[in-house]
């Protein structure tokens, strides 16, 4: 039935690949981010800039594409997560792109710079872990691989500790004026952004894992929160304490 | 599933009734995000405290009152599955059933935010180590806890003004510029330990910030329904 309109699950791999293009333009700009920041590179900065509008329009069709999903079929259940995932990742991808902006214009504030080979080192390894973290999550979201996307929180780890060196760094480099203060606040919020990037990149990771199984990172808080009532309970039985929360 | 066909006056009553029903669950649903808001609003002022103060036992309340929060964003998020399954909702519903999947998700995090502010209690006397850090700290934290009010606020009264005036609030960078260097200028021996706690909390409140002005962004969507505005959430 070629002729017919698309059918329900067309369109969600539609959504799906949507979602891997928009993962694949911020896995591009990381790295070209970093390159521009580590060159000097004043018009590489602003064509960064600049390619974010690519980013924002297609994260802005997949939002629309979703709601149209919604509103014309009475998806399932799990077809539903899908669809919500979709939305919470368009997020977390059109801000990961934002923050790469964020670094080619920290790149035009430090221009004519230099940067030693321990600070230089440090970010491109910060680079290639925030593009690493990013690419297992996609992976994870293409592959519907629920295990890949809880795992990233723990690979975020390595991004933490370097950006920890490269703290340490910038003030090693400050301290023999090697570096003047403008450059140093800049390059130590240059690094955050790569760690943010990282935290985009575990927050898909969760996202997956409840796209695939439908367990939240927030039902272990509310599971906590169950077991304290029905304790407290038990206790208020006995000696008849009324709330699970009184006397805070 | 189409629209029942009505095909009496005892039909269509009945019809009315569930439409009613529909009507006020969309009501209920609205008012427990505002909940949830309170509750993250609470755990904002235990950061506030725990900045100020280091309050080891503010942070402990902060910490359950987190697992509330989050019992409350797993709840609302069954019942908006619920009611897209069931009524296959259009136009202005569907923009508030959404809306709400992606609210509470921003409030869920603002929570876990402050929540990681409250954690820092044990190591406060860092925080205070360099009286500079902690005054801008605590400058950065009013201002995100104005911004997050705000948004809360144009939530509950769909207040299209407060609602834009908080999405287009713009970046508190200046402040977090300070930071570093009121940090750079310290020159103790746990000159960089102390620089990452406290960066930490400033990264925090940053970002609570940040959060609230994507609420306010979708408030706006909320109310107008123009595509356009989805976009503003974009910076």
């Amino acid at each position: 039935m070629p002729e017919q309109r698309k059918t329900f699950h067309q369109e969600l791999d539609e959504i799906r690949d949507d979602i891997v293009r928009l993962g694949a333009l911020v896995g591009e700009v990381i790295p070209r981010g970093t390159e521009v920041l580590l060159t000097n590179d004043m018009g590489g900065a602003q064509a960064v800039i600049e390619a974010d509008d690519e980013l924002d329009d297609l994260s802005l069709r997949i939002e629309e594409h979703c709601y149209h999903v919604l509103a014309l079929q009475q998806p399932m259940a799990s077809d539903l997560r899908s669809i919500v995932t979709g939305l919470w990742l368009t997020g977390e991808l059109e801000r990961s792109g934002d923050l790469m902006v964020n670094v080619a214009k920290g790149t035009r504030r430090i221009y004519g710079v230099s940067l030693d080979p321990k600070l230089r080192g440090l970010i491109e390894r910060m680079s290639e872990e925030a593009s690493r973290l990013m690419k297992l999550a996609l992976d994870a979201y293409a592959e519907r691989n629920a295990s890949l996307g809880v795992a990233i929180d723990d690979i975020d780890d390595t991004l933490d500790t370097l950006h920890g060196d490269y703290i340490e760094a910038i003030f090693e480099s400050h301290a023999t004026h090697d570096i003047g203060l403008q450059a140093s606040v800049q390059l130590a919020l240059i690094g955050r952004y790569y760690e943010r990037i990282g935290d985009h990149a575990v927050n898909i990771g969760q996202r997956v894992q409840y796209m695939v199984t439908g367990w939240l990172p927030e039902q272990t808080g509310a599971a906590r929160l169950v077991a304290r009532r029905s304790l407290a309970a038990e206790i208020g039985a006995e000696n008849s304490v009324p709330e699970a929360e009184s006397g805070q | 599933m189409n629209a029942p066909r009505i095909t009496s006056l005892a039909d269509s009553a009945e019809v009315e009734q569930v439409r009613q029903q529909y009507t006020s669950e969309l009501e209920q649903l609205a008012l427990q995000v505002e909940l949830m808001g309170v509750l993250v609003d609470e755990n904002l002022q235990r950061m506030r405290t725990v900045l100020n103060a280091g309050d080891l036992n503010v942070a402990e309340e902060a910490i359950r009152t987190d697992d509330r929060i989050d019992a409350m964003n797993v709840s609302l998020m069954e019942r908006s599955y619920e009611l897209l399954r069931r009524e296959a909702p259009v136009a202005s519903d569907l923009r508030l059933i959404v809306s709400v999947l992606r609210v509470t998700a921003e409030l869920e995090r603002i929570g876990d935010l402050a929540l990681r502010i409250a954690k820092l209690a044990p190591e406060h006397e860092l925080l205070t180590r360099v009286p500079a850090a902690i005054d801008i700290l605590e400058t950065l934290a009013e201002h995100a806890v104005n911004q997050y009010r705000d948004a809360l606020r144009a939530w509950s009264t769909l207040d299209l003004g407060l609602a834009e005036q908080v999405a287009s609030e713009p970046e508190v960078a200046m402040a977090s510029r300070h930071l570093v260097e009121a940090l750079l200028a310290y020159e103790g021996p746990d000159a960089v330990v102390v620089a990452l706690r406290t960066m930490v909390a400033g990264q925090a409140l940053d970002r609570i910030a940040d959060h609230s002005a994507v609420l306010g962004a979708r408030v706006r969507y909320l109310i107008t329904g123009d595509p356009d505005h989805l976009a503003a959430e974009v910076r």
